[in-house]
């Protein structure tokens, strides 16, 4: 799930902080996000109450998961879909390949799918010698980049529209002009012919409704709705725990995501698609697979303290408020999944605290994101629930544990702690100047390499207090 | 670190009429290494801080980040404990953050101070997002006579301090609280105040360092200048 | 133990129980969106879909609609031709009656030939389907699929023109819901706000990319 086999932390946040475009880029998409959000739910009233349904109704299906996938793939066997489990990325890997190699298809078109990023899907299917054609515009553009998204909902915001004019070009045959309406447009008469040709299309799934075996799909371009309705084969991929009872909850779910998400009230094409198509349909696929991904969500599952991760309706909406992705953007972090709930689950999903070990540290625990979060999940409880982790696991450096042992011995000690900080008092002028503190050794350097600190005070507020009782006991006794 | 801020509060709550006391066992609400996940070394200096307030009535912390601590993340740290999570439930029910125990519970945001100066306020995350602060701490300083509030731009975003997050994620940190101290200096204020020194420290400390700053002031700091 | 038993017995195990074999419904209280008449819906609904980018109006004879195309089109649009024109094959008598009223040629997407119909959409400027039901709230369209219609006809033409009867306008979305719940389930539903949308391209909106471009309303209403 890494941008590269080894991968280095500091040397990606180097590039990220160092790059203009890419933090003004991140800064204007998450604002406009993050308004438009706030406008819609604003509009809409009551939001509080809103996350709390959503809350509900996302518990209950993760408590009840088991009983709600079996009714799930009940009903889409009834209707003719086949259903895959795939424990693992591999198997889904394998479950797509194979439905190729029995059609002999050489190009598919996609839709959105978080989930064909998270299995690492195209390179495989281009290594079997199939043409994959991303058509949401962003997956496109970032597609012909050939870079990760960098954001869960608007993938291509780190792209200004010169570099996106630039990746058109040897497709066009000529230089593009750079304005939006030109490249939209190019984009749409690219995509048009795939559109209409294709034999087989791959999709997302937003949600998945239980008692009907519906897939619904979040979209805006149209790219979406093609997918699912000239193929005549058709692959879903969803996380498993991505299903809603019934389409009333649906309709709670559809509120909650497109105004956390985007900021609208509902997207353009909200797509309920129950396939395959019915006897006489004029179009919609004949054939439809849908491919259902457990990796390690089941381990989330009998994790109590994680569980609530589960609940996440990917809608960004942490992204939009964290930060620290407004600083650094969405590669940074070096995973598929980033931003605050990227940092929860990408530990948990890929069971590895060694690779993954930077993240849970990408965070001030300022808790906005738990705030933002339509379906109330306590993110920046998880983060500092993954430092406990790694903490109990030992994969802390030994350098901080000692200072956190030294803490819990003097700071549960009022009068030896005092002792120390006289101690610091009398020793700071070596570490000052203009009257601040203004270097010292590591850790201290961390935070003077780029900031001054205001000296400890001579006298500490225990010291003062016996005095300072007697004065008050004095005013309380005269005037007021 | 700020002695004053507890000789003021001492002070004021004096002249409201009210006892002070500070129990000396107290130092630390543990939240420095709960937030690094070191939970054992945190419960035993919560257990002090638990300890050292067990007769007091009330406690009044000037520190909107400590009292976070203590109701948000006491009673997970004590949740499996029979003795200390009946007793940090205690002190959860009686604890308070300076302002909103002014506003909400003494209900007299007013203690007739006075001070001119021209601030903006920034709201601490953990203060803010953790106690479910709302108006309080504006409300003290509406009260200030001569007081001009003006806004500061993106307030909501964190200012990068994050307790150890300044000092293991330092480079995240400084691009946040540049960020910061960008919008302070736009803001047009001559000082900046808040609920948490930590914050302020934080953002004065790099305004310091790179050239243009202003001081930064605690609320409960500007009520005693103004009384 | 089948795939699918293993699968499903892997997560109760996780769970800590067994598969519960009932379960009972959640029960939901949500805030409800709710208009206090029919002009008041009608009135929201044309105001949002136009603020969409949409363009809606009512109309309760098919000259009014007729008249009302003119409008937004002119009275014989440059792009009109024999195969400019698709629509579902089942289509609102106003629909029929307008065009009839019109005299623009409009083929239905059954009678076009399996094999030439992707074709076809390709070069098509106009395409006008009914709808199941209208979102006041959202200043939405639902649509059905059916044999008699075709998924194609609201999404791959330049134009979409709906007519809907103002009769099956509702308040909110969950209403809609609701009724589905009692219906049978097609293979596809559609919920359409507004033309085909992005920002991809450095946050700056860009109306029409895959689906339309332009989308039009009628709201059929009784004399």
């Amino acid at each position: 799930m890494s941008l590269d086999n080894h991968y280095d932390v500091n040397a990606a946040l180097d590039k990220a902080l160092k790059d203009d475009f890419l933090r003004m880029a991140t800064r204007r998409a998450t604002d406009r996000l993050r308004n438009g959000k706030l406008n819609v739910t604003e509009e809409l009233g009551n939001w509080e109450e809103w996350r709390q349904v959503g809350e509900k109704i996302r518990n209950h299906v993760v408590a009840n998961l088991d009983y709600y996938l079996n009714m799930l793939i009940e009903n889409v066997e009834k209707n003719g879909g086949h259903v895959h489990l795939a424990k693992t990325p591999e198997e889904a890997v394998k479950v797509v390949q194979e439905i190729f190699k029995k059609h002999g298809f050489k190009s598919v078109i996609k839709s959105k799918s978080m989930i064909t990023e998270e299995i690492h899907l195209n390179p495989v299917l281009e290594k079997d010698g199939i043409e994959v054609v991303e058509t949401d515009l962003a997956e496109y553009i970032i597609q012909i980049a050939n870079e990760p998204p960098s954001h869960i909902i608007v993938p291509a915001m780190h792209k200004t529209r010169e570099q996106i004019a630039k990746l058109f070009e040897p497709i066009a045959g000529h230089p593009l002009a750079t304005d939006t309406p030109t490249l939209t447009k190019f984009a749409r008469e690219q995509l048009r012919e795939k559109f209409l040709s294709s034999k087989i299309g791959i999709t997302g799934c937003n949600f998945a409704v239980a008692e009907t075996g519906t897939i619904t799909m979040v979209t805006n371009e149209g790219n979406g709705r093609m997918t699912s309705t000239f193929p005549e084969v058709q692959i879903t991929m969803m996380g498993m725990e991505r299903i809603v009872p019934s389409f009333k909850e649906l309709s709670v779910m559809l509120n909650l995501l497109a105004r956390s998400a985007t900021g609208q009230r509902i997207s353009v094409y909200t797509t309920m698609i129950t396939p395959p198509r019915r006897e006489g349909d004029l179009d919609g696929p004949k054939e439809w697979h849908l491919v259902i991904l457990d990796h390690n969500r089941s381990e989330i599952l009998g994790d109590p303290d994680f569980r609530s991760s589960l609940r996440c309706i990917r809608c960004g909406a942490c992204f939009n408020v964290c930060p620290v992705y407004r600083q650094v953007g969405g590669h940074a972090y070096g995973s598929v999944y980033s931003g605050p709930i990227g940092i929860v689950i990408t530990p948990l999903l890929e069971k590895d605290y060694e690779k993954w070990g930077h993240l849970p540290y990408f965070s001030s625990l300022c808790a906005a994101c738990s705030e933002a979060c339509p379906v109330r999940i306590p993110l920046h409880d998880l983060i500092v629930k993954h430092r406990d982790r790694k903490v109990l696991k030992g994969l802390t450096p030994g350098s901080e544990k000692t200072i956190f042992k030294y803490y819990g011995k003097y700071f549960s000690s009022p009068k030896k702690l005092q002792r120390l900080v006289h101690l610091g008092a009398t020793f700071q002028p070596l570490l000052m100047s203009n009257g601040r503190i203004t270097r010292g050794p590591a850790p201290i350097s961390n935070w003077t390499n780029s900031r001054t600190l205001p000296p400890i005070a001579k006298q500490m507020f225990r010291d003062r207090w016996p005095q300072l009782k007697q004065e008050l006991e004095k005013h309380k006794g005269g005037d007021q | 670190m700020f002695p004053e801020l507890g000789e003021t509060m001492a002070k004021i709550f004096t002249k409201l009429g009210h006892s002070v006391d500070f129990p000396e066992d107290q130092f630390c609400c543990g939240q420095i290494s709960f937030n690094s996940g070191y939970m054992e070394e945190t419960r035993r200096v919560a257990k002090a801080t638990i300890d050292a307030f067990a007769n007091s009535e009330v406690v009044v912390a000037p520190s909107g980040s400590c009292i976070g601590m203590i109701h948000h993340n006491y009673p997970t740290l004590f949740k499996d404990d029979p003795v200390y999570g009946p007793k940090a439930k205690e002190l959860i029910d009686k604890s308070y953050e300076f302002t909103q125990f002014l506003v909400n519970v003494l209900k007299t945001p007013d203690l007739g101070a006075r001070y001119k100066a021209k601030v903006t306020y920034h709201p601490s995350c953990h203060a803010t997002r953790l106690l479910n602060l709302k108006d309080e701490p504006l409300t003290v300083l509406r009260n200030i006579k001569d007081l001009e509030i003006v806004p500061l731009p993106e307030a909501h975003l964190c200012c990068g301090f994050g307790g150890t997050f300044s000092v293991k994620m330092p480079r995240i940190s400084e691009a946040m609280v540049a960020e910061k101290a960008k919008h302070v200096l736009d803001s047009g204020a001559e000082i900046l105040t808040g609920l948490d020194m930590g914050c302020l420290m934080n953002i004065t400390g790099y305004m310091e360092k790179h050239g243009r700053s202003i001081p930064a002031m605690h609320v409960i700091q500007l009520l005693g200048k103004g009384m | 133990m089948s795939e699918r038993q293993e699968f499903i017995a892997h997560i109760a195990q996780k769970l800590g129980r067994p598969t519960p074999s009932t379960m009972e419904p959640l029960v939901l209280n949500f805030p409800l969106f709710r208009l206090n008449s029919q002009e008041e819906r009608i009135d929201k609904f044309i105001k949002i879909f136009e603020g969409l980018g949409g363009k809606a109006t009512t109309a309760s004879t098919a000259g009014e609609a007729a008249q009302a195309l003119k409008n937004w089109f002119g009275e014989t649009p440059s792009w009109l031709n024999n195969t400019a024109i698709v629509t579902w094959g089942e289509l609102p008598t106003m629909a029929r009656a307008c065009l009839e009223e019109l005299g623009w040629p409009a083929r239905t997407y059954g009678e076009i030939p399996a094999e030439e119909r992707k074709a076809f959409l390709d070069r098509t400027e106009l395409g006008i389907t009914g709808a199941d039901y209208a979102i006041a709230q959202s200043g939405s369209l639902v649509l059905k699929s059916s044999p008699k219609r075709g998924r194609g006809v609201s999404l791959a033409p330049i134009r979409h023109l709906t007519f809907v009867s103002a009769s099956v306008m509702r308040d909110s979305l969950d209403q809609v819901m609701d009724e589905l719940m009692q219906e049978e389930v097609p293979a596809a539903i559609e919920i359409i706000t507004g033309p085909s949308r992005t920002s991809d391209i450095e946050m700056d909106l860009s109306i029409g990319v895959h689906g339309p471009v332009e989308v039009y309303a009628i709201v059929m209403v009784d004399q």
